[in-house]
């Protein structure tokens, strides 16, 4: 059984309807009118224990709402949700001894004692056993670099030390699964790159379920096995990594820079896509044409100063999924 | 049975582990009030000469009048006094749910919602005020003085009865600015609400409600229970006619708290399960 499954799960939020026109802003306050925004449309998805799935969509494409729906913090306007066999708004408090969260732009810590106080009170909170406590203090002073800092007020951290500090209170009761809205706002190559291998780790030794999102496509590619991406409120894909490139990977890049004086350009081969001066760029699907053909076919036609050829990475292809209009947005086919 | 005293322990084990996480938060909140320290001394003066001034207007007033609706100088001190003890423990203790919208529309209470422990708590226990501290010192120095310029004598029973009546009176002040505070769970602010009803409360903390017409003595009783504080049960303890010529209105004080109390936690459910938080 899928440690969180999700059916038809929907969202929407009331919103006033802002009038415009004259005396807009009188209009405004003695209007009760309320508009329904539709955050998440009926999703479906499960995640298996011990899996760690990537999730991402552009702004404001519903993955936040979703995620707070999962742990409990929106009432959600239909569908069902399980997470642990737990429904989580109903069984918020009980949800909330398996869980870790961090969202990134909010700390969740207080804001003017040392972050050490903080996880104290954590400790508290969630009765944890003093020896799983130092057990795991000791390991994020060492992954997290917590002793560096944990002595000094919340407020006086920088960005990215508040980030480690907050997923170490994320992590003190040993969570069996993480929420991770955004987690490495602010945080340096460096820490970024110890974040990574801390949460591979956390999974391969304890087997925590971890949903991430994020705007960092590296994140997802370091991180996790499967992705989930969202637009306007719709899942439009939903499988492994390897899947996503499996799909898009056919098509590949072709740059070329023509010679002066070439100015028309086209391939029956490829897609031109991009045209700027004397450089120009071709999408064509590997497995119908070769690179040597269409190289073949365009050094015939036309006079070639320098080519290059690409792969199609993870970013790319997410960002040409965000980029197609709304209307186009049914479930990817392959 | 079995089943019976087995829930009982769970819920005194909650009821318990819910109390002392509070007063865990409480001393977070101390420490760190106390990084800010003239911060505190300036909020200390300043609701001290807030007192002084409020009192010295009662004293001009009644000079002129002799005495209000019946109510000599220091009776009214009394009942400025009375209202002050009660809404000390609210200003130390509660003051911050008059900003509860802010929480609200920020989506603060996420953070509380993703924790196992009571969101109300963590709210409640996330801050103090000293500035109460100021008015509790005023408020006792003041009760005293007129107590003794009044020359009463109070037998134990009456005693008990004040403790009771401002143990109410903080319970109904907290109650009326959590239940305008929780409605922004539905207007998003509730701020404007809050500033008519601090007027309300200006007039009826430091006057007899005699003074007013019935109408307003009305809405004060029924609807915005604040004569509740002070001016009914003192009525009881100074053997005073009250204002809706009833006998015994003060004694319902604690009934008044249950009451509220009961409201604003049904208020307070309803406006939970609908939050929003926010976009960002
Ligand atoms: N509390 C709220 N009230 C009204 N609308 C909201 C609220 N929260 C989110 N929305 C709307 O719902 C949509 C989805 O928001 P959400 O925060 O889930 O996006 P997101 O995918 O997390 O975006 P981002 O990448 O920018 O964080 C947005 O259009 C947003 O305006
Ligand atoms: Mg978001």
């Amino acid at each position: 059984m899928a440690i969180i499954e999700v059916k038809d799960l929907c969202k929407s939020f009331k919103v006033p309807v802002r009038k415009e026109g004259r005396l807009a802003a009188v209009r405004n306050l003695i209007t009760f009118e309320r508009t329904l925004k539709t955050a998440v449309d009926c999703v479906s998805f499960d995640i298996e224990r011990g899996e760690m799935m990537g999730y991402v969509g552009p702004n404001g494409a519903g993955k936040s709402t979703t995620i707070k729906m999962l742990t409990g913090i929106l009432l959600p306007t239909s569908g069902e949700v399980e997470v642990d066999g737990l429904v989580p708004h109903r069984d918020r408090k009980q949800l909330a001894r398996r869980i870790g969260v961090v969202f990134g732009q909010k700390s969740q810590l207080w804001w003017d004692v040392p972050v050490i106080e903080s996880l104290r009170l954590l400790k508290e909170i969630y009765r944890i056993p003093t020896r799983t406590y130092k057990t795991n203090m000791e390991m994020f002073g060492e992954l997290l670099d917590l002793h560096e800092f944990q002595q000094t007020p919340v407020r006086q951290l920088s960005l990215g030390q508040r980030m480690r500090s907050d997923l170490a209170a994320a992590l003190l009761h040993n969570p069996d699964i993480l929420f991770l809205d955004e987690p490495m706002i602010g945080v340096d190559v460096v820490a970024k790159e110890r974040f990574r291998t801390f949460i591979r780790q956390l999974n391969r030794e304890r087997q925590v379920t971890v949903l991430l999102t994020t705007h960092d496509m590296s994140d997802i590619e370091k991180v996790c096995e499967s992705l989930m991406i969202i637009d306007h409120g719709r899942i439009i894909y939903d499988g492994t990594i390897a899947g996503i490139k499996e799909q898009f990977a056919h098509y590949r890049e072709l740059t070329v820079d023509f010679a002066d004086g070439v100015s028309e350009v086209e391939s029956d081969r490829a897609e031109l896509i991009e045209r700027e001066g004397q450089r120009a760029r071709f999408r064509f699907n590997r497995h119908r044409v070769s690179a040597s053909e269409l190289i073949t076919e365009l050094a015939g036609k036309y006079q070639i100063k320098d080519i290059s050829v690409e792969d199609t990475e993870i970013e790319e292809i997410v960002r040409k999924i965000y980029q197609r209009s709304p209307s186009e947005n049914g479930p990817i086919e392959s | 049975m079995k089943v019976v005293r087995a829930l009982q322990f769970r819920l005194r084990r909650g009821v318990w582990y819910e109390l002392r996480l509070y007063f865990k938060f409480i001393g977070i909140a101390i420490r760190s009030r106390l990084q800010y320290r003239s911060d505190f001394l300036f909020g200390i003066a300043g609701v001290l000469i807030l007192n002084l001034v409020n009192l010295s207007l009662i004293w001009i007033l009644v000079a002129r009048f002799q005495s209000l609706a019946g109510w000599q100088y220091w009776e009214i001190v009394m009942l400025y006094g009375t209202f002050l003890l009660s809404h000390s423990v609210y200003a130390v203790f509660f003051w911050h749910l008059s900003n509860l919208e802010d929480d609200i529309l920020h989506g603060r209470f996420d953070q509380y919602l993703v924790r196992p422990c009571s969101p109300l708590l963590q709210f409640l226990g996330r801050e103090v005020n000293y500035m109460g501290v100021a008015d509790v010192v005023f408020a006792t120095s003041v009760f005293v003085l007129a107590y003794h310029n009044l020359g009463l004598n109070w037998t134990s029973v009456q005693w008990g009865f004040f403790a009771v009546a401002i143990l109410s009176g903080t319970v109904i002040e907290t109650c009326i600015v959590w239940i305008i505070g929780a409605l922004a769970f539905w207007t998003g602010r509730s701020r404007a609400i809050f500033f008519v009803y601090i007027r309300f409360q200006i007039l009826g903390q430091q006057y007899p409600i005699d003074i007013f017409g019935m109408w307003f003595r009305i809405f004060i009783t029924g609807f915005l229970p604040l004569s509740f504080m002070n001016y009914y049960p003192l009525t009881i303890l100074l053997d005073k006619p009250n204002a809706l010529g009833v006998y015994g209105i003060g004694f319902l004080s604690p009934i008044v708290a249950i009451l509220l109390l009961a409201l604003g936690a049904l208020i307070w459910r309803r406006g939970l399960a609908g939050y929003t938080s926010s976009g960002n």
